[in-house]
């Protein structure tokens, strides 16, 4: 250290000083954790039932994923509104990303109404859409459509009995870590920067063991669907900012949100260990966000 | 030096481009393009410069300077022709919203260089400075520099490959709904 002697005059303590090292530090499947709350559960706790859904992302072929394009960027919007719009926003597919389907950047499998799909929540405020389980939301690609042809009874045998019950194609790790694997796949951070500002840090992720052309394939669909410049995505900025400044008007922050789509129309499955939608739209994952956000938020300490 | 007419060449249909796009022609700008068009555009890392005595703590050849070498990672554009075509026609559906209000942009082409040049293909490099305003008050400015392959077909120069790097690491702007 330069002039420790002479200009901190021999009295810095520098055992006492450096950087403060985090509370617990876990990876999941090559997903690394960390936290400074010594009180917080430990990973695994934490993700509970998330984790085998975690592992239909990540985890569906031997060798994990491998990042094949990297995305940053700063979007004008409280971080809740992308976070519970991966957790479980299934109903806005319809509309809002409408153009993208019409002209085949993607299957709209969340729009598809013959699906069996659910809104899923393994608790801890964690949320995902599953679609049914022969239901199909890749990018509509040659390439891909026959790559997952052929893994897929493994992928299935791989993830065990439950991946015949469902097939999760988005959702929200609580609070701000997503995962897509519909119309593009990404892995994603939404990072809080300040009133109004978020900042996304969007890997698009394919399977290690894919061959070197479905692996471009989904760098070309994550970039054309998913980058800031993607048919959803650009459409997705712009709805969130709007949201974001609605919500901040003088009248709009004294009143309830409306969360109630399908409320009482949910319950708790065993061989999904979540609570279920008992409709292919709800915001029941919403409200165990919101929830699970409320809670922590009052608390004192973190509660398990 | 290049020739004059293929450099007044080059520069009209940049130039024209720039306008059709500034004017929302989106079906007259496709038709710049060659069928086998490649469009793609590049962020730019974010790196210690090789001489960096921070490299010292580090591992050297993560940290290398590979800067417009066309390292693609970080990705905003990958587009052939029939991408491209569904893009325009996404902005007809009357259902794309980034773009409903529509950016009012301005595309500002400077420093066009002529690179290489043969009787039917021209490298031509040039800087942009595009300003975008939206809605009452949002702005964006997006900075870079494009590569492109001119061709002549049948008399006529066509944009046959454009490589663009954007001057940004996170970009600031909350979208690219714009084309450059």
């Amino acid at each position: 250290m330069p002039n420790l002697r002479e200009a901190y005059h021999g009295e810095l303590d520098r055992d006492s000083l450096g950087l403060i090292p985090v509370a617990q530090l876990d990876s999941y499947k090559g997903l690394w954790f960390a936290t400074f709350d010594r009180t917080a559960p430990s990973l695994r706790e934490y993700l509970g039932e998330m984790a085998w859904y975690i592992d239909t992302f990540i985890d569906r072929r031997e060798g994990g994923i491998e990042v094949v394009a990297t995305h940053k960027w700063i979007t004008p919007c409280n971080w809740k509104f992308p976070a519970e719009n991966f957790g479980g926003d299934a109903y806005h597919v319809q509309w809002n990303h409408l153009s993208a389907v019409k002209i085949g950047f993607s299957r709209g499998a969340t729009a598809n109404t013959q699906s069996t799909q659910r809104m899923v929540s393994p608790g801890n405020g964690h949320a995902l859409i599953c679609i049914g389980p022969n239901d199909v939301g890749d990018p509509p690609m040659p390439e891909i459509d026959a790559y997952e042809r052929e893994i897929a009874v493994n992928v299935r045998e791989r993830l065990g009995p439950r991946a015949n019950l469902v097939n999760p194609i988005v959702g929200t790790v609580f609070p701000n870590f997503s995962l897509l694997r519909g119309t593009s796949r990404s892995i994603r951070v939404w990072q809080p920067r300040g009133p109004e500002k978020t900042e996304i840090r969007s890997f698009i992720f394919m399977d290690k063991a894919a061959p070197p052309g479905v692996k471009r394939a989904i760098r070309q669909a994550g970039i054309r669907g998913f980058s800031p410049s993607g048919s959803f995505e650009q459409d997705d900025m712009d709805n969130w900012q709007e949201c974001t400044q609605t919500c901040r008007g003088v009248m709009s922050r004294q009143m309830p949100l409306h969360n109630r789509m399908g409320l009482g129309h949910e319950r708790f499955d065993e061989d999904l260990g979540a609570w279920v939608s008992d409709y292919r739209f709800s915001e029941s994952n919403q409200r165990q966000f919101y929830q699970r956000w409320a809670e922590l938020m009052k608390a004192g300490v973190h509660h398990a | 030096m290049p020739e004059e007419g293929a450099f007044r060449g080059a520069e009209q249909l940049l130039y024209r481009e720039a306008r059709l796009l500034d004017e929302r022609r989106f079906h007259d700008w496709l038709a710049l393009f060659t069928d086998d068009i490649h469009y793609s555009m590049v962020g730019r890392p974010n790196r210690y410069p090789k001489a960096s005595k921070a490299l010292a703590v580090l591992e050297a050849d993560r940290y290398a300077e590979a800067d417009l070498d066309g390292t693609d990672e970080l990705g905003l554009f990958d587009e052939d022709i029939g991408t491209l075509t569904a893009r325009v026609a996404r902005l007809d559906t009357g259902m794309a919203w980034a773009e409903d209000p529509p950016s009012r942009t301005r595309h500002l082409i400077t420093n066009i260089e002529i690179a290489d040049e043969s009787a039917s293909e021209l490298t031509v490099h040039s800087n942009f400075i595009v300003y975008r305003s939206r809605g009452e008050t949002e702005e964006d400015l997006y900075v870079g520099a494009r590569t492109d392959l001119l061709r002549r077909v049948n008399g006529v120069w066509k944009i046959a490959r454009r490589r663009m790097v954007l001057d940004q690491n996170v970009l600031t702007a909350k979208n690219l709904s714009i084309f450059f």
